[in-house]
């Protein structure tokens, strides 16, 4: 993916330019050698022969059904390919829902407890182009931060033009000097945390930036995590 | 338990007990749940393109399918490369010793795509990488929790905390020159999770 992202540098001065996720090479794919194979999804069951509706009809002792009629197979149905389909919302007795349902969101404590339940806090996102993601001018050396926060994913930012690249190779270089990253966020101070969609996970981001000759590399660290250990030291 | 995952730093041993770290044991989640009109929790199902088969919990599998049809066994299924010829499989790195020459470069574990975290309870610890460690240096291993056709890269660390273990996959960013201009490209994104208690 690569889409637009405004952000301002150390003089508050703002451009837009591209960004794009770092993605490693994807894993190898399974198959038999020499031999042409597809992936599928397909219906191995329908809803007459789950262990519910099994029992309802049945009982629950229905092995000796098994056996003799065998209740669980559907001819007409199993194997049937699936390709895409939509959620669709049940009722607590099983029945199809033709209104939206309520939303409620619990809030979970990391022992696993209930803290809370509420109505949902919608979030909106603060990247985009209108308002510029701002440089905090909160620095941490670059060998202090991949101690402190797990980078769970990389932006790299790319210029658009002439100005753009003037743009992002200083600020790569300075950053590569020093040694640091750089603290950007949204807000007035850049200090919250960047919401890229509506209601999606907040991260803290760092820019750090490399330089090799007149070639520049920016990144933007994006960080859901500290490297700390539970309060409840459960580690299983 | 699993076994432990073992470094071998200028010629002595060390071992580390793991355990996984995330995001709920730190901070918790959120999550949210769909009620019916009698605030029960609703059950999610799926609904065939065609409107023809409501898939309830249960109802689908997956697999491999040769042409034809016919059903692959998982234990005929291997990894391929990029011209179909198969792989080796790679045994798991826990228990094993694995060998590190010198320390790495923060860059390194900074280009790495990170698919999980450990916590490390030194069992035996060299004195000389206990005060590398110690000293902000960072380790990096071969690393795969089970046998795979691929092997991730594990980066060992210290901080005031304690050890921890970063693995991923590293990916490799290609430098940006005043010529090579980007362009926005329009792709479907993925979809993100709801949780964030950080700060």
């Amino acid at each position: 993916m690569s889409r637009k992202i405004h952000l301002t540098n150390a003089a508050r001065r703002d451009a837009t330019v591209i960004m794009g996720f770092l993605k490693p090479e994807l894993p190898p794919k399974m198959g038999v050698p020499g031999k042409p194979v597809s992936f599928r999804r397909y219906l191995a069951s329908a809803d007459e022969n789950l262990h519910d509706s099994l029992v309802n009809k049945h009982g629950e002792d229905y092995a000796e059904v098994l056996i003799k009629e065998d209740p669980e197979i559907d001819l007409e149905s199993i194997g049937k390919t699936i390709s895409s389909t939509s959620t669709v919302f049940l009722t607590s007795k099983g029945d199809v829902m033709y209104a939206a349902p309520k939303i409620k969101e619990v809030i979970i404590n990391p022992d696993g407890s209930e803290r809370e339940q509420r109505e949902p806090v919608e979030v909106e996102a603060n990247v985009h182009e209108e308002f510029p993601i701002i440089w905090s001018g909160k620095k941490m050396p670059l060998t202090e931060a991949i101690k402190k926060f797990v980078f769970r994913k990389t932006i790299q930012l790319n210029h658009v033009d002439g100005l753009t690249y003037d743009f992002l190779y200083n600020m790569a270089k300075e950053l590569s000097e020093a040694g640091n990253m750089m603290l950007v966020g949204g807000g007035e101070k850049g200090l919250d945390p960047l919401i890229f969609q509506a209601n999606g996970k907040p991260y803290r981001a760092f820019l750090a930036g490399r330089i090799k000759g007149e070639s520049y590399q920016l990144f933007l660290h994006l960080s859901d995590m500290e490297l700390k250990i539970p309060e409840a030291k459960d580690r299983k | 338990m699993a076994k432990p995952i073992v470094i071998s730093y200028k010629g002595k041993e060390s071992s580390f007990d793991h355990g996984k770290l995330d995001r709920a044991k730190l901070y918790g989640k959120k999550k949210r749940i769909a009620l019916d009109s009698n605030d029960v929790a609703c059950i999610k199902a799926s609904l065939v393109e065609d409107g023809s088969v409501l898939i309830r919990s249960g109802m689908t599998a997956q697999g491999y399918f040769k042409e034809g049809g016919a059903w692959v066994p998982n234990k005929e299924l291997v990894g391929l490369d990029d011209e179909g010829k198969p792989l080796e499989l790679l045994d798991s790195t826990l228990g094993a010793a694995q060998t590190v020459d010198a320390p790495a470069l923060a860059n390194e574990l900074l280009d790495l795509e990170v698919t999980s975290v450990y916590i490390l309870e030194p069992k035996e610890i060299d004195p000389r990488l206990e005060k590398e460690l110690g000293d902000g240096e960072i380790m990096k291993i071969p690393f795969n929790y089970r046998s795979d056709y691929r092997l991730e890269t594990g980066f060992l660390l210290k901080n005031k905390e304690g050890y921890f273990c970063i693995v991923g996959v590293p990916t490799h960013p290609e430098w940006c020159e005043l010529n090579k201009v980007a362009v926005e490209v329009f792709e479907e994104e993925d979809s993100d999770d709801l949780d964030f208690d950080m700060f």
